[in-house]
Parts: C-alpha cells; sequence; structure tokens
C-alpha cells in the first residue's frame, strides 16, 4: 500500500511533480517569491519534453489567471501559483473562476503583503479570497503538500464541486525546505486522478456564452447556488483525503486533523505549518503535565464549523493561532472558529482566545506555544478580566513609537 | 536530534552545504530537515541556514536558535555576526581558517575545530569551494553522518569528475580532524568583537536597528548607514595614489557611493564598499587593483 520513491528534495521540486503528475493541459504563471522555484520547474518539465502541456509565461498574475480561465473555460485541466502581492492582482480573475465554476488549482506560496514589503510567511494573501468561493487547503509539510496538490484537483473538477482550489503552503518554511518526501509513480496518480471530464466548456460545435449579465431576478440564486456548491465541497474533500488513503496508505486529515485533542483542557487551532511545531509541542506540554492538544484546519473554506466543534467543545479553553487578521477585528480564523462554537451547547462552550502568532512571519516556538498556552490558562482561571480578541504574541514594546501618527 | 546552524557568505554555498547534509542523513536512514533564513539573495552577504538530522521525522518549523554545531564558512563572519548564538554548552564550531582560532574574534567562549578548507579547495579545485572540506571535516567530529554518505550526496549532486573532486577534498578535511595533533582550541569571548549587532551610524533615525518604527513605515534618511555592508567584501580595491589621478570615474560607476575624491585622490570607504570590484574595470589608469581580504 505504501508507493511510490521517497527522496530528498526542496518543498517547491515536489509540488512542481505533483503538478507535473496531474496532467494539467495549460500552465500559465508570473513569478513572484516564493512561488518562482514551482514555475521555474514546470517551465523546464514542459521545456525538456518531459510534460505535455502549453506553458504560458505571463506578463502579470492577472494576465497568469486569466489565461487560465480562458483555458479551463475550453474544458482543459490547468494550473497557477502566486504569492502575496501576486495572489492579490488576481483577484478579480479568481472571483470570475469560482463564479464561472472553472476548476483551476493554484497553489498559494503564502507571504506577507506589503506594507511592509518582505518576504515572510503569513496568511494574509490568500485570506484575502476567504469569501470568493475558492475552495482552500492549507498544509504542514512537503508531504502534505504533494500529496494535497493530487487530491486538489480531484476536489476542484467532482462534478458536484467545480470550482477553483487553492492548495495553501508557507512561503520559504515548505517552498524552500528540503526534506524527504514520498513521490509517486506516475501509473498510481492516473489511477487516483482520472482525467478531467468537463460539464460546461466552449466548444464550437455547442456554442455557449460564459460570464453573462444577470439582475436581481436571479442573481440571490446564483449566489444560493454557489453557496451549496462550496458547502457541497466539505463531504469531497474528505472523500479525496479518504480515496487517497485507501490508495497509498497515508492522510493528512480531510476537513481537520486533531493531535491530542480529544481529553485536552486547552486547544491550540492552527493551519499551516505551524502545525508541525505544535505536534511537537503538544507531545512536550503533555510530557510536562499540560493536557494540551491540537486542531489542525486543513480546509479553511468551506469551513468545517460541525468538524470544529465537536473535536474543541470538550475542551475548557480554545487558543487560536492566527497568520492572518481582520484589521479592526480579530484574528480570521479566531473569528470562525467563534462562531462555530457559537452552536454549541453552552455547557460545551470552551472559552475562545484569539492570538496573533506567526503573523508577520514572527516564527512560533515551542515557547510560543507555552505562552499562548499559560495566557489560555490565565483567561480560565479568571486572572484575565476578559480574554483579549487579538493578542500579539511576542510583541516587542521597544520598536512601538512613543506617540502615534499626528 | 541534532541541530546544525551554517554561517556562510551568499553564493558560497551553505544552502548547498545544508541540503547535502539531509541528502547524506537520509541515505543513513535519517530523516532531515535543511532550509535557509529568508531574505533577498544578496552575494557576498552573510547568511545562514539550518539543519535538523533526527531517527524520526523532523516536525518543527522554526530556525535553530540552540545549535549542536555550527559551521562557519568564512573566517571574517565571527566579526560581524554573533555565530555562537545559542550554542549548546556540549556545541562544537567548526569554521574555515588557515589560522589558530584564538586569533580569530569570539562572542563567546566555544571549542572551535579550524579547518583549512580555503587551502584544500585551492588545492584540489583552484577555486575556493569550501564545502566539500568543511562537511568531511564535520563527518569527522560527528558520529551523526558517515564521510562516504557526504561523498556519496556530493558525487549525486556533481556526477564525474567534479563530483570526485568533491569527494576528494571531503576526504581531506576529515583526515585533517583525525590528525593526531588537531584538537578543539577552546576560544574565549574576545573584548571587542567587531560590528556584532552594532548601528555605526549615530545620526540614524526611524527604521535603523534599535529604532522604533514610524506608524506608516517610513524611514528616515541615511539609515543605511547603519548597515556596514563592507562587510559583505571578498577582496577589496586597493588605490595606487601614484598613479590615480582624480577623475571620478569610479565614483561615476560605484553602485554603492562608497568612492569619493579628495584632493585628486579616489578615496574607498571599506565601511560600505561591497567589493564588487567595478571601479577597478572602469578605472582607465588601471589605478585601482582588487586584492584579497584574506590576505
Amino acid at each position: 500500500m505504501t508507493r511510490g520513491t521517497v527522496s530528498v528534495m526542496e518543498g517547491s521540486m515536489a509540488v512542481a511533480k505533483a503538478v507535473k503528475a496531474c496532467r494539467p493541459a495549460v500552465i500559465s504563471a508570473y513569478p513572484i517569491t516564493p512561488q518562482t522555484h514551482i514555475i521555474e520547474m514546470l517551465a523546464q518539465m514542459v521545456a525538456q519534453g518531459e510534460l505535455e502541456a502549453e506553458y504560458v509565461r505571463a506578463d502579470s498574475e492577472f494576465s497568469a489567471a486569466s489565461v487560465v480561465a480562458g483555458a479551463s473555460a475550453t474544458g482543459v485541466r490547468t494550473y497557477t501559483a502566486s504569492a502575496s502581492q501576486g495572489l492579490l492582482l488576481m483577484t478579480e480573475v479568481l472571483y470570475y473562476l469560482a463564479g464561472a465554476r472553472l476548476p483551476v488549482v493554484l497553489t498559494g506560496t503564502n507571504r506577507q503583503v506589503s506594507v511592509p514589503l518582505g518576504l515572510q510567511p503569513d496568511h494574509r494573501d490568500t485570506m484575502s479570497f476567504r469569501d470568493s468561493g475558492v475552495i482552500q487547503l492549507y498544509v504542514e509539510n512537503v508531504q502534505e503538500a504533494y500529496d494535497t496538490h493530487l487530491q486538489a484537483f480531484k476536489i476542484a473538477e467532482d462534478h458536484g464541486v467545480l470550482l477553483p482550489t487553492m492548495v495553501c503552503m508557507d512561503g520559504f518554511v515548505l517552498t524552500h525546505v528540503v526534506e524527504p518526501v514520498r513521490i509517486l509513480d506516475q501509473v498510481d496518480v492516473d489511477g487516483y486522478l482520472p482525467p478531467y471530464e468537463p460539464v460546461h466548456y466552449l466548444t464550437p460545435e455547442r456554442p455557449s456564452v460564459f460570464g453573462s449579465y444577470t439582475d436581481d431576478a436571479n442573481t440571490l440564486e446564483f449566489y444560493y447556488l454557489l453557496q451549496q456548491a462550496v458547502l457541497g465541497a466539505k463531504a469531497k474533500v474528505e472523500l479525496a483525503a479518504r480515496d487517497f488513503r485507501a490508495a497509498f496508505g497515508r492522510s493528512h486529515g480531510g476537513l481537520i486533523d486533531s493531535y491530542g485533542a480529544e481529553d485536552a483542557e486547552v486547544v491550540v487551532i492552527a493551519m499551516g505549518s505551524t502545525v508541525g511545531t505544535l505536534r511537537e509541542a503538544v507531545d512536550v506540554l503533555r510530557r510536562e503535565g499540560a493536557k494540551v492538544g491540537l486542531i489542525k484546519v486543513r480546509c479553511f473554506r468551506p469551513f468545517p464549523a460541525e468538524e470544529v466543534r465537536q473535536a474543541a467543545s470538550g475542551a475548557d479553553a480554545v487558543a487560536v493561532v492566527d497568520r492572518a487578521m481582520s484589521f479592526g477585528f480579530q484574528g480570521v480564523l479566531a473569528t470562525d472558529v467563534k462562531a462555530a462554537l457559537y452552536d454549541a451547547p453552552a455547557a460545551n462552550r470552551p472559552v475562545v482566545m484569539g492570538t496573533m502568532a506567526g503573523f508577520g512571519g514572527r516564527e512560533v516556538t515551542i515557547d510560543t506555544v507555552r505562552e499562548i498556552v499559560k495566557v489560555a490558562r490565565q483567561a480560565l482561571d479568571g486572572h484575565l478580566p476578559a480574554p483579549d480578541d487579538s493578542n500579539f504574541i511576542g510583541l516587542k514594546p521597544e520598536l512601538l513609537p512613543v506617540a502615534g501618527p499626528g | 536530534m541534532i541541530e546544525i546552524r551554517i554561517h556562510g557568505r551568499g553564493g558560497q554555498g551553505a544552502v548547498l552545504a545544508a541540503e547535502l547534509l539531509v541528502h547524506a542523513a537520509f541515505a543513513e536512514g535519517k530523516f532531515g530537515q535543511a532550509f535557509p533564513a529568508f531574505g533577498g539573495e544578496r552575494r557576498g552577504a552573510p547568511v545562514q541556514a539550518f539543519v535538523r538530522l533526527d531517527k524520526s521525522p523532523v516536525r518543527v518549523r522554526y530556525r535553530v536558535y540552540r545549535p549542536d554545531y555550527v559551521v562557519i564558512l568564512d573566517r571574517t563572519l565571527p566579526d560581524m555576526i554573533d555565530v555562537l548564538d545559542g550554542l549548546r554548552p556540549d556545541g562544537v564550531v567548526l569554521i574555515d581558517s588557515a589560522r589558530p582560532p584564538a586569533t580569530l574574534s569570539w562572542s563567546a567562549d566555544a571549542p572551535v575545530y579550524a579547518i583549512p578548507a580555503t587551502a584544500i579547495a585551492m588545492e584540489v579545485f583552484g577555486q575556493p569551494l569550501v564545502n566539500p572540506a568543511m562537511l568531511g571535516a564535520l563527518a569527522a567530529i560527528t558520529s551523526e553522518i558517515s564521510l562516504l554518505s557526504i561523498q556519496d550526496a556530493f558525487q549525486r549532486r556533481f556526477p564525474g569528475s567534479l563530483g570526485e573532486k568533491n569527494g576528494l577534498a571531503a576526504q581531506m578535511g576529515y583526515d585533517h580532524v583525525l590528525k593526531p595533533d588537531v584538537l578543539p582550541v577552546r576560544v574565549t569571548r574576545s573584548p571587542h568583537v567587531r560590528g556584532v549587532g552594532q548601528a555605526s551610524a549615530p545620526d540614524a533615525g526611524l527604521g535603523a536597528p534599535g529604532h522604533p518604527l514610524h506608524f506608516g513605515l517610513v524611514v528616515a534618511p541615511r539609515t543605511s548607514l547603519a548597515y556596514p555592508t563592507g562587510g559583505w567584501r571578498y577582496a577589496r580595491p586597493a588605490v595606487d595614489a601614484d598613479i590615480c589621478n582624480g577623475c571620478g570615474l569610479c565614483v561615476a560607476f560605484c553602485p554603492d557611493s562608497s568612492l569619493t575624491i579628495v584632493e585628486k585622490q579616489a578615496i574607498v570607504d571599506y565601511m560600505y564598499c561591497k567589493g564588487c570590484g567595478i571601479c577597478s574595470k572602469v578605472c582607465s589608469r588601471g589605478a585601482i587593483a582588487m586584492m584579497s581580504e584574506e590576505g
């Protein structure tokens, strides 16, 4: 059942190999750190004849997204990737893709958004598509990045879904790390992921119009259908993970994954590469006698509200590790976790504390987790008047201006 | 789990060294993780790469703060950055240096092996490719990884004769450490470590190290003075005063504004000169020679 070959490679190479194995017909991208290695490797594979695909080097991310939108509308499998400002430049097209139900798969190599100009990973870029209808899957290591790209095409192209699907992987931490990863044989990938069979596509034999005008007579119904489709993708995300496990013997979770959460007093909820560190932290803190557990939100959209509720409702306190913030409110993931837990019976509703950790690429270490758990316990014991919704963990007061603007 | 931090200069191969260590460990049935410090690529600038090796898959995802081994690919780096930061009490340091470690400046006490990696590389390659000798030496010092695995990793990356040369250089680094008279030298903290975490510009304002942030990330002018980029230099321009006529061509071409003409003579600001050598190339009188920093 354990198929394929393990070798040591960069995360970006593993993603390029995954995309290649999925046999996209059209790839279009514009380079931006930390996505560049992925598309360079794909361009090389096409140039050397290892991958039979059209590689279109676009003149911007907007063009790249538009190229894959057009290509996808002809009924072929397509792929793109970007990060940070590049993803933001794709925004308009990504909304279009979701509305037109075009199952483009893209990689969001998470990177902070300027200003400040920087290269560090956080989730502000991909989170800006929260409300677009794009399916979002966050991965914790290179193996999961490889496996999830295979699953992403399966989910996106499911006839009950037909939505763009973005695999989000923390830039540098996962794109530039070199570690062992199991790469599947082509025949096994082909067995898992059948060729794309489009339902709606442009063809001269059957002329049709995409993206046409509507008015208020039917837009509401259209949104209703889109909501049904995105919610319906929950079952398909689970199914893709189950099928993958059946075929290849490993799983990284479906909508969520939990680690030691069953009997935990304090549950930490996170997404992406910090989850690996959190797993280690759970083991360390449990050895020290603290009943700590972890819930990984793997699928952020559609949001696994019921699954989070079930996994977290036994805890006394929930600490959410957020790498994106809705300025003026709180951490983005924390908001969703609270909304999900509001529907839990009052007796099972844990205290929820949002923490900004890993935000702006500030590293989350075992000690960071220790501090987060400590603050959560203080909130529980009533030592804090009310849990702060935006605890900036590890803030350096010496860097803050004495007086504000003006 | 063992944790290794490699300090080098951009272009020297610190990231490759980290990667090859994981390849070598993996061939021995171990798991590992290698990654660079994230930032813009800058040739000659101090860079870091990190390695973790373990019997089980490595899960944590942050820089190495408590290294068991620190590998330094350039002996001028301890002058500029705190290479010993967080070194474990039983940690060991390897540095490419033909000089005794005690003659270099150090930010803390530590046992240091000096490896003549540049000399080995010049002998084997005719170029300062220090990685193989340094990793060969590491294989001799740690039981975590064998010389053969290191050599295989180089051979797979550089097939053919280049791989063999890398293997030879690794062997020479390994053999050096095993010589009976080669022992780690216990260095002590130097009274004055130049440049470690210090801003050198007295008038630096917002945006310079140690200053608070502006609310809109507006940075005061001249804050780049706080970054003494002269530390990136492999080679320095030396102006022959007898030949220089002060024409100023070098000033016009210097990308870092590190040259000025004073009394018809080109003067180099070595605090910021990155040693690119453009001034030497453009000088129409051949008055500027590039000299090795090692000398």
